[in-house]
């Protein structure tokens, strides 16, 4: 009789652990590749959960376990195919943490020769945590109706004021985008906000510690060594994220010589580079006049043309700057000229029903890129005195950017808080 | 806008204000963090012996790039009374960024007798006998912080390299000793492997050179930037068959490029180096 109490007591205990652990952040997936995901959450108790995963959601049989008891938990799931959709969910002991659902799955990056369709989107300084993101958040969710989307960029400063930990949990997991990330893959650069809680220098802090991107080019690119910068593959398109806010920005320094060389060594169709502080803008923050932003200019934007990078996101200034197809414009606004820094049919608004699509030439040394400074998916903070003369449009409205890419075609929204395209563009490549 | 400067009501007096104020924010150069300064400005207006607020509006003064004015609010902030430890590395901080440097050492000196051994607070102290051009200590104080540093960064490691560098021109074996234990810690990273090359190259250890540079190449898929750069190292060896050979090798590499990346800057300036190199040769 006292060694059934026992049992009972314990088979009690267990199921009552079991009962208290929920998952209070998440789940949402890092690091995605042509054959590994990694699903992340946080529980209310030190837990050892397991991901059980497979294509087939009523058969779910493959899993993988958390190597330590933790709150906040990063598994790796690998040895996947590429371009294939896994149902998940997840269990600690008998207890289900989250049970399989019809949006519950992550899809592996498809690989560079597919030329699948890629549907972005991406939200600059989105995290005030308040009805506006919440707006920007709806308005995208309409636009894209059933469609899905394939990733997510985030430009920095997603929660403010200082990037904590409480205030990521308001700005990006709580009543904010959790239904979009626990099926897309997230990715970010460090603003200034996030700074001032993470350390790019230890790596820690909040930004540090919540995301989980590729230091030793398990996505694709070269290794950096670092999360602060990195680059990442998603099919026939290059993606490299830069720290503009703590790291060196000079050239030649560590930074620059692994974006040299990680762009010297991609072959992808398309390139994509996104860092924080915008080498063009008039908004909130004045390219002319602030450090970072100058340094990004002078320093990186030469370097991403001679590589023939294609669009560049920032964010910081809270606005929506788009910028003609600008090639060897490294200076203050007032200097900008647009018959000498635009290329091709550059100097045109981009769009295929009205001057026509940027077209990008080989014969032409394959120059031009498009720069924006989207920074307004949270709040909005109004213009300098005049505003940027190498932008085609600027706009004081909140609002996010989906953006489309197939093999030979970039096509970008700027879908603003209500739902309406307020601008929009699209490149060509031969 | 459109404000009635006639009327007299001090409710459109106020109208007016607020909106001459709300259009001046508008076009603040800094959007909110000049509204956030603007805010504690404000506010110590109501209460200017808070030692709190000036501590904020420094740190909002210094994120603003503005460290003088940080400056004058930690002091205002001691004045009234702060005496803890942040206050003194803030402080150290703005001196730097103003040069200040010896004022910067006393500071932090104070900092780091409240607070032993903290890293970041080593680190700016670092930082200040660089600029003062003590590199012996500045190094010692490096070498600390990355030593108890969990994960350093390669941009770390190559400035402390730099720093040996700078202290004595010829101290290749510390510059090189700290990027190999970079590379222990971190792995095979490209800026610690190409500041190592360019090391071992600059010394004339060309052996070193060319396994460094093979290294650096095997995991490339596009190796013609680095074929070039191997090209030129054999040349500085006076091996011009082998930097031929490398050199139309390169070349080879670059015909079955895409066509997309034919033509970039990047391309362009390669095959210029090529012929350069060709005549040299």
């Amino acid at each position: 009789m006292k060694y059934l109490n026992l049992v009972i007591g314990i088979l009690f205990s267990v199921n009552l652990i079991a009962q208290e652990i929920e998952i209070i952040r998440g789940p949402y997936l890092q690091s995605g590749s042509t054959d590994k995901v990694t699903v992340c959450f946080r529980t209310t108790e030190d837990a050892s959960p397991i991901v059980y995963y497979g294509t087939d959601r009523k058969n779910l049989t493959v899993s993988v376990a958390g190597t330590e008891s933790v709150k906040d938990h990063f598994i790796d799931v690998s040895g996947l195919q590429p371009y294939t959709k896994y149902y998940y969910e997840i269990k600690a002991g008998d207890a289900v943490l989250v049970d399989d659902a019809d949006d519950l799955f992550f899809r592996t990056h498809p690989t560079a020769d597919s030329n699948l369709k890629v549907h972005g989107w991406v939200l600059g300084d989105c995290g005030t945590a308040n009805d506006d993101q919440r707006a920007v958040r709806d308005a995208y969710y309409n636009y894209m109706g059933k469609r899905a989307t394939d990733l997510m960029l985030f430009l920095g400063d997603n929660a403010y004021n200082i990037g904590t930990d409480k205030e990521y949990q308001k700005a990006i997991f709580e009543d904010m985008y959790e239904n979009r990330l626990k099926n897309t893959i997230a990715w970010s650069c460090i603003g200034n906000h996030d700074g001032y809680s993470a350390n790019s220098k230890q790596q820690k802090g909040p930004y540090y510690d919540i995301f989980h991107f590729p230091k030793e080019a398990e996505c694709g690119g070269i290794a950096s060594g670092t999360e602060a910068y990195y680059s990442f593959d998603y099919g026939n398109v290059h993606f490299i994220s830069l720290d503009s806010h703590e790291s060196n920005r000079s050239v030649g320094g560590p930074m620059y010589t692994w974006a040299e060389n990680d762009l010297s060594n991609t072959t992808a169709k398309w390139i994509v580079a996104f860092w924080h502080h915008p080498a063009y803008s008039m908004g909130s923050h004045n390219s002319d006049k602030e450090k970072r932003l100058i340094q990004m200019r002078e320093n990186f934007v030469p370097l991403m043309e001679k590589y023939g990078v294609d669009v560049i996101f920032s964010g910081h200034s809270h606005t929506y700057e788009r910028s003609y197809m600008l090639n060897g414009h490294h200076d203050v606004s007032d200097s900008f000229n647009i018959e000498k820094h635009t290329v091709s049919n550059g100097n045109g608004d981009g769009r295929e029903d009205g001057d026509g699509s940027y077209e990008k030439l080989a014969e032409q040394d394959g120059k031009g890129m498009v720069y924006l400074t989207a920074g307004s998916s949270g709040k909005i903070s109004g213009f300098e005195k005049e505003l940027h003369e190498a932008m085609f449009i600027s706009l004081n409205e909140l609002g996010s950017c989906a953006f489309e890419i197939t093999e030979d075609r970039f096509d970008l929204k700027f879908i603003d808080s209500t739902g309406k395209v307020e601008d929009y563009f699209t490149i060509v490549k031969q | 806008m459109q404000v009635n400067l006639r009327t007299t009501s001090p409710s459109s007096i106020f109208a007016a204000m607020l909106a001459i104020l709300l259009s001046a924010l508008l076009f603040l150069p800094h959007g909110d963090l000049s509204v956030r300064i603007a805010e504690k400005t404000s506010a110590i207006k109501s209460a200017p012996n808070n030692w709190l607020l000036y501590m904020q509006r420094g740190e909002l003064y210094a994120q603003h790039e503005q460290p003088d004015s940080a400056l004058i609010d930690y002091l205002f902030a001691i004045e009234n009374g702060f005496d803890s430890s942040t206050v003194y590395v803030l402080k150290a901080e703005a001196h730097l960024a103003l040069n200040e440097v010896d004022e910067g050492l006393k500071s932090i000196s104070r900092f780091l007798k409240m607070e032993p051994d903290h890293l970041k607070g080593i680190h700016v102290r670092a930082l200040l006998f660089e600029a003062k051009n003590d590199l012996d200590k500045a190094i010692r104080d490096f070498e600390y912080v990355i030593r108890n540093s969990e994960s350093a960064r390669p941009q770390d490691y190559v400035e402390l390299s730099n720093l040996y560098l700078k202290r004595d021109s010829t101290d290749f074996e510390n510059a090189s000793d700290i990027l190999e234990r970079a590379r222990e810690k971190l792995g095979n990273i490209i800026s610690l492997e190409m500041k190592l090359y360019n090391l071992e190259k600059d010394r004339g250890n060309f052996e070193s050179a060319h396994i460094i540079l093979n290294r650096m190449m095997e995991p490339l898929s596009r190796k013609e930037r680095l074929m070039v750069e191997k090209a030129e190292l054999y040349w500085l060896e006076q091996k011009p068959a082998k930097a031929t050979e490398m050199l139309i090798e390169a070349e080879n590499m670059i015909a079955v490029l895409p066509a997309r990346f034919q033509h970039i800057g990047a391309t362009v300036k390669l095959k210029q180096r090529i012929e350069e190199l060709k005549k040299q040769l």
